[in-house]
């Protein structure tokens, strides 16, 4: 069975660009971040199509990075946009997607709803026995996961509220503020996040838990600013070792953070590869928000994380497959692949080899293996034969799965010119 | 009435031109193809001279799509039943749209279910497509 060992992810976000390496067994790895012009990224957040020129500062990144010295290959390499990109029209996110792919060769893909939660599920295994929030508070949102023992999650997207529109709302937050404008800061915005989740049918049950998780380089963060932190006492994870009360994290933040103007930040770490560009720019609103949000959950024990969603992937890159590919050719990899799967937790939803004949289709057969694809997450193309082939079946599978916004993975790059056209991730990862 | 033909470019194209020109002689608007000539085949996707010179392939197939969008039935040119692999990949992607889909003859290569009603020739289309445009003005 030929699976690549390593993916290079480039990771698209509101206001930067990150490159990730995952390699089999081992944690994920951060190569470089790319911080878009406040011009660019203000135009994702705030229209709703993107110019040829967001276009093509996307596609010169891309480029630059395949050229590096020590490049991966185009199977080895797959580009994960955020999900603001899901608010895009749909026309223009699969021109998008078309023109990324007929110019460098790789995927873009936009992170669906379902495999975000597979990766938030996935992102601390060691941390499942109890009801727990995990938090990301972005550019322009606000994502609040509530996961419960066994994994189940509902998740809170607050739309109106993040790092950015803060700085726009309350511009005077860039410079230091007192004790008594914390609060004031800190009240307007848990108004602010109570009407937004009210406003959109959600809400927020303050008796769930009183322990988060906050993403996103927040070890780093409270490190930086000699936070005074605790063992984390609530579950071993190398990565997780420290956490820290709600009160002593708004006490510390007034004392440190809030105390530096944004000009002072941004001279701090104009050389810091960590906190350079958006980050120090979002720093204060973004543990302004943290602050209201922990209050309106309950939160009493926060457990910082350096983690991002993309760390969820290292355990499992998907969830529930749909394997394509002509079974008379590979029938003997689809079988392989079906037992790698079963054993490592992924359903197949189809083929189901117990019940359909090994070297033919029939429209029964389609109509189940349809109606499969729409409910999976990732169609798995199986060509690993006869040097990638893909007949008529599994391209209108394809066609099938792209109308129906599924992720797509070959295991072999196609010859035929034809896939030039056709937006497909090629070399399949399997994760850990 | 708008359609858009499908089908092998590269092996039927002049067929397809009988049937656009029948068509359209017939009050039934053809959005794609138009009547061009071949000027290039990127293994099986046809590029006419019809085509702008400013687009790239995908772009040209963007269009394909779009026309379809605008249509209110799709003809899938298929004689012997064969599909290529470019229109393989068509009917899956409009399958899923809920379009009505003709087709010359029932397909060979794909197991899909296909509906008496919906194999048609042009001549059957045509007085197919008029009288149920005849009703739907009554």
């Amino acid at each position: 069975m030929e699976t690549v060992k390593l993916k290079c992810i480039i990771y698209v976000g509101t206001k930067t660009i990150r490159r990730v390496v995952f390699r089999e067994g081992k944690s994920m790895e951060k190569l470089n971040t790319y911080t878009l012009s406040e011009e660019d990224a203000d135009e994702l957040i705030n229209k709703n199509y993107l110019s040829d020129k967001y276009i093509n500062a996307l596609i010169n990144i891309i480029k630059a990075w395949q050229r590096d010295p020590g490049h991966f290959k185009t199977e080895e390499m797959c580009i994960y946009a955020c999900s603001k990109f899901r608010t895009l029209p749909q026309k223009q996110l699969f021109e998008i997607k078309s023109r990324i792919y007929y110019e460098t060769g790789l995927y873009f893909f936009v992170l669906s709803e379902a495999l975000e939660k597979l990766y938030i599920q996935n992102l601390l295994p060691e941390f499942n026995d109890r009801n727990r929030y995990i938090i990301s508070i972005n550019t322009c949102t606000i994502d609040i996961h509530q996961l419960s023992p066994g994994n189940d999650i509902q998740t809170i997207h607050i739309n109106s509220i993040g790092t950015s529109t803060l700085m726009k709302k309350l511009p005077k937050i860039q410079y230091e503020f007192s004790r008594k404008e914390t609060i004031e800061y800190i009240n307007y915005i848990k108004e602010e996040i109570i009407r937004a989740i009210e406003c959109s049918n959600q809400k927020i049950d303050k008796s769930f838990s009183d322990v988060a998780v906050y993403l996103g380089g927040e070890i780093s963060f409270l490190n930086e600013f000699r936070y005074d932190l605790a063992k984390n006492r609530i579950f071993r994870d190398k990565d997780h070792i420290y956490q820290i009360s709600s009160s002593s994290f708004k006490y510390q933040s007034i004392n440190r953070l809030f105390r530096f103007s944004l000009e002072d930040l941004e001279k701090r770490f104009v050389n810091n590869r960590m906190f350079s560009g958006g980050w120090a720019y979002g720093m204060k609103a973004c543990t302004l928000i943290a602050i209201a949000l922990f209050d309106c959950l309950g939160v009493k024990t926060i457990i910082p994380s350096d983690y991002s969603i993309l760390n969820g992937l290292f355990y499992k890159n998907f969830s529930n497959v749909v394997i394509s590919g002509s079974l008379r050719r590979n029938a003997g990899v689809i079988q392989e692949l079906i037992s790698f799967f079963r054993k490592n937790d992924i359903n197949v939803l189809s083929p189901n080899l117990d019940d359909a004949p090994m070297n033919k289709r029939d429209i029964m057969y389609e109509y189940y293996h349809m109606n499969a694809i729409k409910m999976c997450d990732t169609l798995i193309i199986c060509n690993e034969n006869d040097d990638g082939y893909i007949g008529e079946e599994t391209l209108f599978d394809i066609g099938y799965a792209i109308a129906n916004d599924k992720r797509i993975i070959a295991m072999k790059k196609p010859k035929n010119e034809l896939f030039k056209l056709l937006p497909i991730e090629i070399g399949l990862y399997l994760g850990r | 009435m708008n359609i858009t033909i499908i089908g092998s470019f590269r092996k039927y194209y002049d067929d397809i031109c009988s049937v656009i020109q029948m068509f359209e002689e017939n009050g039934i608007r053809v959005l794609s193809p138009k009547l061009s000539v071949i000027v290039d085949d990127l293994d099986g996707f046809v590029i006419l001279k019809s085509d702008n010179r400013s687009y790239k392939p995908y772009e040209i197939q963007q269009k394909v799509f779009d026309n379809i969008d605008k249509s209110d039935y799709v003809y899938v040119w298929n004689p012997g039943g064969y599909v290529g692999l470019t229109t393989a990949y068509e009917i899956g992607r409009v399958t899923e749209k809920g379009l009505r889909i003709f087709y010359k003859e029932r397909v060979k290569d794909l197991p899909i279910f296909i509906s008496e009603d919906n194999i048609k020739n042009p001549d059957e289309l045509i007085d197919y497509l008029n009288s149920r445009h005849l009703l739907m003005m009554a």
